[in-house]
């Protein structure tokens, strides 16, 4: 399969995907770990893809959505930002509320089509 | 001033007028030898008074796209005039353990 359509098999297999340098538990990369920390303490399910374990994801990734820098996060398959943003979300307490949000949309789509 | 750090100001300047400009170099704060590899911009302009988040991070990415291949990281706080003064300040950025040198 195209590196392309299996981001967007990854991008479309979870409400919320984080794309990070290392896993949440053992982070390779200050702002990957900032990222993961963030999106935890909200306490809703995310899924994550360890970059450095697929380099040709790792090279693509950039192109996909046309954003240069790791790490990237992803709600119901868009692009939301990198880890700045998701901080700043966190600080303006609008993250745990959209990232329910984008788990719901996600629950209802997927029942739709099964 | 630093090359970079002064080529960073110079065209954040030109491209959006920011009331408030920070340009800081974090690269001692991170594994390496390059002295100019993480920066943090704190932005401030009326300029994004009608951009959402990803779109005044995406109008930065853009204008450093070249900048962007030299520089490990660079980290962007970008605010309105009005979030900036109910804000005041931008949060520390993360040390980087310099994984993508792996």
């Amino acid at each position: 399969m195209d590196v392309m359509d299996r981001i967007q098999q990854q991008v479309d297999s979870a409400a919320i995907v984080l794309y990070m340098k290392g896993t949440p538990q053992f982070p390779q990369c200050g702002f990957s770990a900032k990222a993961a920390q963030t999106l935890t303490s909200t306490g809703v399910k995310f899924a994550y893809v360890n970059i450095f374990e697929d380099q040709e994801v790792f090279q693509n990734l950039p192109a996909f959505a046309d954003w240069p820098t790791f790490p990237q996060i992803y709600f119901n398959s868009e692009l939301v930002g990198g880890g700045d943003i998701i901080v700043e979300m966190a600080e303006m307490d609008t993250l745990k509320g959209e990232m329910e949000k984008a788990a719901e949309k996600f629950t209802i789509s997927n029942n739709k089509t099964p | 001033m630093s090359d970079i750090k002064q080529h960073l100001t110079e065209q954040l300047q030109t491209a959006l007028s920011p009331s408030h400009l920070q340009v800081i170099n974090e690269s001692h704060n991170h594994s390496g030898l390059a002295s100019e590899s993480h920066f943090k911009l704190i932005v401030v302009s009326d300029y994004f008074n009608d951009l959402k988040l990803i779109e005044r991070h995406r109008f930065i990415n853009q204008l450093f796209k070249e900048e962007m291949a030299h520089i490990h990281a660079l980290a962007m706080h970008t605010y309105t005039p009005d979030e900036w003064q109910m804000k005041n300040g931008a949060p520390d950025s993360p040390k980087c353990a310099g994984g993508s040198k792996s």
